[in-house]
């Protein structure tokens, strides 16, 4: 990122291939569909070039980067939907939606469904990108202590909508 | 490992592989980006001078805030009949979203704290027995 940030754009293309996969997994899960992930991608991409001076080596690089994406998914979804903010979309759109499909197929795509999208969001974050409380933090603009209680009330609502629909066999016993 | 958990973890999609094509569309976008001009080291004092500053011009509006304040307050009051009433305020700012929201998190919390008292309770007597 020193390179980068001395104008070294050669040196920004071994981060892109490295974030692409990242950013392809993670604007499809938010629902942003394949048609739109090549501007995304570019947009990000642009933005951490130029911001690559304000970069804390010290600091991991992943949340960081996360934390650019996801504003530019925000501003996409506004675009779209200027009146729906994500944190009070019904579901994150999926392309191919399946509300009918149980969890034992995929129980992402059983929680998109049925899940808010900041509900989707924050679970994805924490399973699907590995990233700690104090990451999820930092990418979503909250508070440690917030994201935690935000993360057991999505688990608990999972666990919820699971048990209403069957699919119990994915809870432990007592587990609400 | 709590279970729920556990199977989010094992079913979450795997990456792909990279998109040559993306990455240099990418990458050929900021080669195209003007120059930008070198930023210079600032001074060491510069920060500290720059707070200095700030300070004495809010020190000095807040003064200037008060002075004039105190000049104006008897004549700018205006009679209390003109002032907005209760209801007037109460009719612009709309309280149904601000109730609607403050019960749902009132509901969660309460959820939280059976849940935390569960535990606790659970905790309690397995330490006891």
């Amino acid at each position: 990122m020193r390179a980068v940030a001395a104008g070294d754009t050669n040196a920004f293309r071994d981060i892109a291939v490295a974030l692409d996969p990242r950013l392809a997994r993670f604007f499809a899960q938010l629902g942003v569909p394949d048609s739109e992930r090549d501007d995304l991608f570019q947009e990000t991409c642009l933005r951490l070039y130029r911001a690559a001076d304000a970069y804390d080596p010290s600091r991991a690089f992943l949340p960081w980067a996360l934390t650019v994406a996801r504003r530019v998914m925000l501003n996409w979804h506004r675009a779209r939907k200027p009146t729906v903010e994500l944190e009070r979309a019904g579901a994150v759109p999926a392309e191919q939606p399946s509300p009918g499909a149980g969890a034992e197929a995929d129980i992402w795509v059983f929680a998109r469904a049925r899940l808010s999208g900041a509900q989707y969001e924050l679970l994805w974050l924490r399973y699907g990108e590995d990233l700690g409380p104090a990451e999820i933090a930092t990418v979503t603009g909250r508070n440690a202590v917030h994201v935690r209680v935000l993360l057991h009330r999505a688990r608990a609502h999972l666990a919820m909508v699971l048990e209403r629909a069957g699919e119990g066999r994915f809870l432990k016993r007592g587990e609400t | 490992m709590d279970t729920l958990e556990a199977k989010l973890r094992q079913a979450a999609p795997p990456l792909i592989r990279t998109d040559p094509a993306r990455v240099t569309r990418a990458c050929e976008r900021l080669a195209a980006l003007p120059a930008t001009p070198v930023r210079h080291t600032p001074h060491m004092f510069a920060k500290p001078l720059l707070r200095i500053a700030a300070g004495l011009v809010l020190f000095g509006s807040a003064t200037v805030l008060l002075r004039t304040g105190r000049e104006s307050l008897p004549s700018a009051l205006p009679p209390i009949a003109s002032l907005p009433s209760a209801d007037d305020i109460k009719a612009l700012v709309d309280i149904q979203p601000l109730t609607r929201a403050l019960d749902c998190e009132s509901d969660n919390l309460i959820s939280d704290l059976t849940a935390l008292t569960g535990v606790l309770n659970d905790r309690s007597l397995a330490i006891l027995f």
